[in-house]
């Protein structure tokens, strides 16, 4: 099923891999797929990991296996950006070439996008790596592992407030133990969630708006290697 | 062998943003308990050698941090005004690991306006502590007086004074509590 509303912009990270490979399993497939420059992650574990995400969810994901890899033989076109940079002029102007008004964002990490990108009349569908608005910003999973040992996913409509959009869906995680998190957990979580907001748009013929949320928001920045030991020791994803 | 790499290089020239750090050895914190202890030996051997500080004006920061770090100290919780300041200069050294000498009364950044100087980033990591003490699960101060630690411990220990060499040694040991208290809560 092609979700003909939607396109897929995806720079080489395990994210993108996750959310590739998640919508092929559900069968719910981006229009067309937007390619951001840069560097592939060299996977060396194994090929296929399996992860109980939650009850009645577990994910396999190959890690190793790129976007393009994923979408080669589903029919679905991959054109390359124009630019690295999602705020460029240049990556705008490609973008309204595209009648797609909904884009699903796995851009680069830290990246935000500004006003000029996101007012061309296509709405953003990020999913961020922890439960906002009291976990927002950057590595929040690790906050919450540390504060009730969770890891969250929440399904948003970028806005400039920082993880701060109208809200379509979130969730808490339990940590796995013995499966990383940078590479494997935190991108399953956000793809696990990604395929509810789309199977929701299957079901309804169209995306919710959200709702904003901003009671008792925090924002965090990247946590410190010594408070992230602990959240690993907290989840037993120490090597011994 | 597990090494603590993040005070090898001067943090204030270099700084490090601490993305994706690999962090998952068993003996990660043991190798930070390390690096830290080699450096207040470090700092404890140069204060011998230190010449007494030059008498100078404290910048406009510096005095306003030194100012709420003995309010906060004394009234035993943290002021409204304490935690606002906490929490822009976290927003503002977290964004560019810079603080600078003076702001606009809005926070802005004023052009034309020098660096804070070492003894700004000596009393902010205080307030944080004070903060950290009062209100310990706001783990985010926790995390960025870490990395102020780090950018400090990252400097040649004879940079600085007498005085500051004493609350950088007492700064890395109310640190170093605050790790243990941590991580006693998981055990």
């Amino acid at each position: 099923m092609i979700l003909t509303d939607t396109l897929f912009l995806a720079t080489p990270s395990y994210r993108s891999r996750a959310y590739a490979q998640a919508m092929s399993a559900a069968g719910l497939l981006p229009a067309r797929v937007i390619a951001l420059p840069g560097n592939e992650p060299i996977w060396e574990g194994a090929a296929e990991i399996t992860v109980a995400l939650r009850p009645g969810r577990t994910a396999r994901f190959r890690p190793g296996e790129t976007v393009a890899e994923t979408f080669a033989c589903l029919g679905v076109p991959v054109v390359g950006a124009v630019s690295a940079d999602v705020n460029s002029v240049e990556f705008i102007d490609q973008l309204r070439t595209y009648p797609e008004p909904v884009l699903i964002f796995s851009g680069p990490g830290g990246v935000i996008v500004r006003a000029p990108a996101l007012g061309i009349g296509k709405r953003f569908l990020h999913v961020h790596g922890g439960y906002a608005p009291q976990f927002r910003g950057s590595t929040a999973f690790y906050y919450s592992i540390l504060d009730e040992g969770t890891i969250g996913a929440t399904a948003l409509w970028l806005t400039e407030v920082l993880d701060g959009g109208p809200i379509l869906d979130r969730r808490r995680y339990e940590p796995v133990p013995g499966i990383e998190i940078d590479r494997i957990q935190d991108p399953l979580a956000r793809a696990d969630l990604l395929v509810d907001v789309l199977e929701g748009r299957q079901r309804e013929g169209r995306y919710p708006d959200g709702a904003p949320d901003g009671v008792d928001a925090h924002t965090y920045y990247v946590i410190h290697p010594v408070l992230k030991h602990v959240a690993l020791d907290r989840t037993g994803l120490l090597q011994h | 062998m597990t090494e603590y790499v993040y005070t090898r290089r001067n943090l204030f020239e270099a700084p490090e943003y601490y993305h994706y750090a690999q962090c998952n050895q068993a003996g990660y914190l043991e190798a930070w308990r390390n690096s830290r202890r080699d450096f207040v030996g470090a700092l404890v051997q140069a204060r011998y050698e230190a010449a007494g500080p030059a008498a100078r004006e404290a910048e406009p920061l510096e005095a306003r941090l030194a100012g709420l770090t003995a309010e906060v100290g004394q009234a035993g919780r943290v002021s409204a005004d304490a935690a606002d300041v906490v929490h822009r200069l976290v927003h503002k050294y977290e964004v560019s690991r810079r603080l600078y000498q003076r702001y606009a009364g809005d926070w802005r950044r004023l052009e034309g306006v020098p660096a804070a100087g070492l003894q700004t980033y000596l009393w902010f990591a205080q307030l944080l502590i004070l903060h950290c003490r009062h209100i310990p699960r706001d783990r985010q101060k926790l995390s960025t007086l870490l990395k102020v630690c780090d950018a400090l411990a990252s400097l040649d220990p004879a940079t600085y004074s007498a005085a500051q060499s004493r609350a950088l040694e007492a700064i890395l040991a109310a640190e170093s509590e605050l790790v243990d208290q941590l991580a006693r809560e998981f055990q």
